[in-house]
């Protein structure tokens, strides 16, 4: 038997917390983060650097309850490898996007993998966590228990909240088992038929856990016991059939690929924006993805439809107002400094309705009176 | 009757006639009550123990008559109640003195079934289990079952944010929500969360559930459903130990399984349950677990060997496989009633409510234990095995002088227990008026008053079920439990209401 993965512990909640506070006095702007793998996400930062990263380890891990408590700078990569040589995982497939990628950051800013329709998201996996709040306070909700209704819930409205609302210092998470036998398989399908697909798949039973479309091609993964799997497999491939379409299979490399956007439809110089948005669009008449899509545009769909992401030019204004009309919003992802200077003042995220901004400017002064922490980081106002 | 409302210093701008006479242009005739006789349904919510007439109580049947009350009740500073179908164990409704009760029990419509992306859009007073019945056509229902899910309401639901016996697998009614209109306290609709799997800016979505009506007023729903499971069965365990049945419950979740279902019965609860439903339990045992697993026949037929097998190297010293779904409803059935199968077994009973890390099982069923042998009251345990969620109940007599106030302390003491073993005070029946105390142990002043803050920031005059969930600091402090660091209470420039 191997030796068990040893993630080195330090605990830096002292300093910390001295920096939160000697900058609550002063009230100057820290500019929280750990490793910095997901800058590109958010607004520049300003002030002072206060970094989570060397603030590591595992505080409690009991694989019999599914749940871990863990210091913000453990790496992701680490933690995902401790909880595999117990045969759990984290159950969201949350994207690292570097091999520096901190459990802090990753929940900081909240993003989920290709399982996410079908497992949860990032908050979902929440179950408490300790963080400093702009008061220099340090304050822990939440547990480490599946079921927590005391007080109001912090520790998932931190859960995306890239640092603004506190510095996270540990967040407890809940785990699943590893799934114990996962097959992927490709076939083709018209773009238009893809939402249906999956949904079609879903009420026959089928185990989909993930589910995304590019270049003609559906990419399903199925999940769960090795009997439940290889029937599910052989129900598909007669429908597929029936369909004049072939299955074949896929490497699971695929999934991860994917999700940190090294597939080759990621190697693109355009703003990538993300459309989160429902399936399956009302029925309007019209085919508003059609209208909307230029001839340059280029998408891969993810979420079993409920995810898309778009490589294109067209102004910021036409895509949001394209995302909300189908009931979801647009993220301007990644941007290409060199060629992209028009959008570096287009705002990462989609605008937020009066009486939500206001409700987002309270929370944070609640929080963090002096807007010290990640000041502007997602909207100006905040 | 140790029942302690705080003063949040409320003090109503206008006259209950005055009022009457306003609120009677905004709702018809019998949307208006406001005669003692009339207010007494609305005394109290399902923690029966608590009760208290309101000012008047309203039962608005539209967004905009809801919006104009709260406009008013802002104005001249009247203190809101929403309530459902009124069946929190928690005290969450329990009337104001000087407040209105706004009960959302008319607004219980269906709005719409998206079959194509398994969500419906529900007004707040429509009843868990009538969304089930309504999408089951479809080959779909709503994954969070409490108990009392055949009454209680899905506004509700977000407010407590309900669990129930599946929610280890399909979690909480806070995994189950995509969308809320919210009518804030300044009487504007907000819409939190979207259609979509997220929404640009901070989660207030997961902020509002568990909130307990004091941040805003639900007045819409979009849950998500789940495709029906194709086969779906259950085992059920006998142990001669109750630890031992415990300890099993472990196992399973450590081979890799994760039940759709896993609850755990004492041999009280058990005797009462088939006493009432003649579930087929086996009276003799210990403790029972029942194990439920769905999915594929295949993917159940797997988990049932690899169930089996561990719940055999667990000790157990019977397994039953329900043959038919008849049989699986009648092992449920036993378990869906033990409340009121408790009920006939002792006058009063009170239900508590902590979690605790699975494995301190041992540990928590032997304090109940010595603490029912030292205060002389029985307890029956039901237990949410799969997620450490314990429901001990009490048995009391509440015509016996005094014994509910032991009862509470008894009780008191057993969530402080559950804290102690790093758990928590309420895993799903919220804190109402009934553990305000009890947050004192588990939350220091910094925390609590962060929590008082964030109440601030959507309802200023702290006029939404005030002196519910958070505990003024000024409480904790009577109580003696405060965590008050060198004598420092934080932020001392702050009014303590």
């Amino acid at each position: 038997m191997s030796s068990p993965i040893q993630i080195q512990a330090v605990d830096r909640t002292e300093q910390l917390l001295s920096q939160v506070q000697t900058a609550c006095e002063k009230q100057q702007s820290l500019a929280v983060q750990g490793n910095g793998s997901k800058l590109f996400l958010i607004h520049p930062l300003s002030g002072e650097c206060l970094s989570t990263a060397s603030h590591q380890g595992i505080v409690n891990y009991f694989p019999s309850e599914l749940t871990i408590t863990v210091r913000s700078g453990t790496l992701l990569s680490e933690l995902k490898e401790v909880l595999k040589e117990q045969g759990q995982m984290l159950a969201f497939e949350p994207p690292g996007f570097s091999p520096n990628a901190t459990i802090g950051g990753t929940i900081a800013a909240g993003l989920s993998g290709p399982s996410r329709p079908f497992s949860g998201s990032a908050r979902d996996f929440v179950l408490g966590c300790k963080i400093i709040n702009g008061r220099g306070e340090l304050l822990q909700f939440g547990g480490e228990v599946m079921k927590n209704v005391a007080g109001y819930d912090l520790s998932r409205l931190i859960a995306g909240s890239y640092g603004s609302l506190g510095v996270i210092l540990e967040v407890s998470l809940k785990l699943l088992p590893l799934v114990p036998k996962q097959q992927s398989l490709r076939f083709s399908l018209q773009p238009d038929k893809f939402s249906h697909q999956i949904q079609s798949l879903l009420m026959s039973g089928q185990p989909v856990n993930a589910a995304c479309y590019l270049d003609g091609q559906a990419y399903i993964r199925l999940g769960g016991s090795e009997q439940g799997v290889a029937s599910s497999y052989q129900e598909i491939s007669q429908t597929v059939s029936v369909q004049k379409a072939q299955l074949q299979d896929v490497d699971s490399s695929f999934w991860s690929e994917l999700n940190v956007q090294q597939l080759p439809f990621f190697d693109h110089s355009q703003p990538l924006w993300r459309l989160s948005m429902p399936p399956i669009p009302k029925k309007t008449g019209t085919d508003a993805a059609a209208q909307f899509l230029t001839a340059e545009d280029r998408q891969l769909i993810d979420w079993g439809g409920a995810l898309c992401w778009l490589y294109s030019n067209q102004p910021a204004d036409k895509i949001r107002q394209y995302a909300q009309s189908q009931g979801g919003h647009a993220q301007l992802f990644r941007v290409n400094e060199m060629h992209n200077e028009r959008l570096n003042s287009v705002p990462k995220q989609q605008p937020l309705s009066p009486v939500m901004l206001k409700i987002h400017q309270q929370i944070k002064s609640a929080i963090d009176p002096h807007r010290i922490l990640n000041q502007g980081c997602i909207y100006p106002e905040l | 009757m140790t029942l302690k409302i705080d003063d949040w210093g409320i003090k109503n701008q206008i006259s209950k006639p005055e009022l009457v006479q306003i609120f009677s242009n905004i709702v018809p005739e019998n949307s208006l009550l406001f005669d003692a006789e009339d207010l007494k349904p609305y005394e109290c919510d399902g923690l029966s123990a608590y009760r208290q007439l309101p000012l008047m109580v309203l039962l608005p049947e539209t967004i905009e008559q809801i919006q104009q009350i709260i406009r008013v009740c802002y104005k001249y500073q009247i203190a809101v109640v929403s309530r459902g179908a009124g069946t929190s164990l928690s005290g969450g409704a329990l009337p104001l003195e000087n407040g209105i009760v706004l009960s959302l029990a008319k607004l219980n419509k269906i709005i719409e079934i998206d079959q194509d992306n398994f969500t419906a859009r529900v007004q707040p007073g429509v009843r868990n289990l009538a969304i089930s019945e309504a999408v089951s056509t479809y080959g779909l229902y709503y994954a969070p079952d409490p108990s009392s899910q055949i009454a209680c309401s899905i506004g509700g639901n977000v407010a407590e944010n309900a669990g129930g016996v599946h929610c280890l697998k399909y979690g909480l009614t806070v995994h189950n929500v995509l969308q809320l209109k919210v009518i804030t306290m300044e009487g504007e609709l907000l819409e939190i969360g979207s259609e979509a799997l997220d929404s640009p800016g901070y989660d207030v979505l997961a902020l509002m559930h568990g909130s307990e009506g004091m941040l805003a007023v639900v007045v819409e729903v979009l849950v998500k459903l789940l495709v029906k499971p194709k086969v779906v069965t259950v085992l059920m365990a006998s142990f001669a130990k109750v630890t031992t049945a415990g300890e099993t419950v472990s196992e399973i979740i450590s081979s890799g399984i994760i039940p759709a279902g896993l609850e755990l019965m004492d041999k009280s609860a058990i005797r009462a349950a088939e006493d009432f439903i003649h579930a087929g339990y086996p009276v003799d045992a210990a403790a029972i677990l029942l194990c439920e697993v769905d999915g594929s026949q295949a993917e159940v037929d797997a988990q049932v060997t690899q169930v089996q097998a561990v719940l055999q190297q667990g000790g157990a010293i019977d397994i039953q496989i329900a043959v038919d779904e008849a049989q699986r409803k009648t092992f449920w059935a036993g378990r869906k009633a033990a409340f009121p199968a408790v009920g006939r077994l002792s006058p009063d009973y009170y239900c508590m409510d902590g979690t605790i890390p699975r494995f301190q099982l041992g540990k928590i069923l032997q304090r109940v234990h010595d603490l029912s042998d030292e205060y002389g009251l029985a307890v029956v345990n039901v237990f949410h095995a799969g997620d450490g969620n314990l429901h001990p109940l009490i048995l009391y007599d509440a015509n016996i002088p005094g014994q509910l106030d032991q009862t509470e302390k008894m009780g008191g003491e057993i969530l402080a227990a559950c804290v102690e073993l790093g758990g928590t005070i309420t895993g799903e029946h919220g804190v109402g008026v009934e553990k305000l105390d009890q947050m004192c142990i588990q939350f220091n002043a910094a925390e609590l008053q962060q929590f008082l803050d964030i109440k601030t920031a959507f309802d200023t005059k702290n006029l939404l079920n005030p002196g519910k969930g958070i505990p003024i600091l000024h409480r904790c402090a009577e109580f003696g439990a405060l965590h008050v660091h060198h004598g420092q209470l934080p932020h001392p420039e702050l009014e303590r209401f």
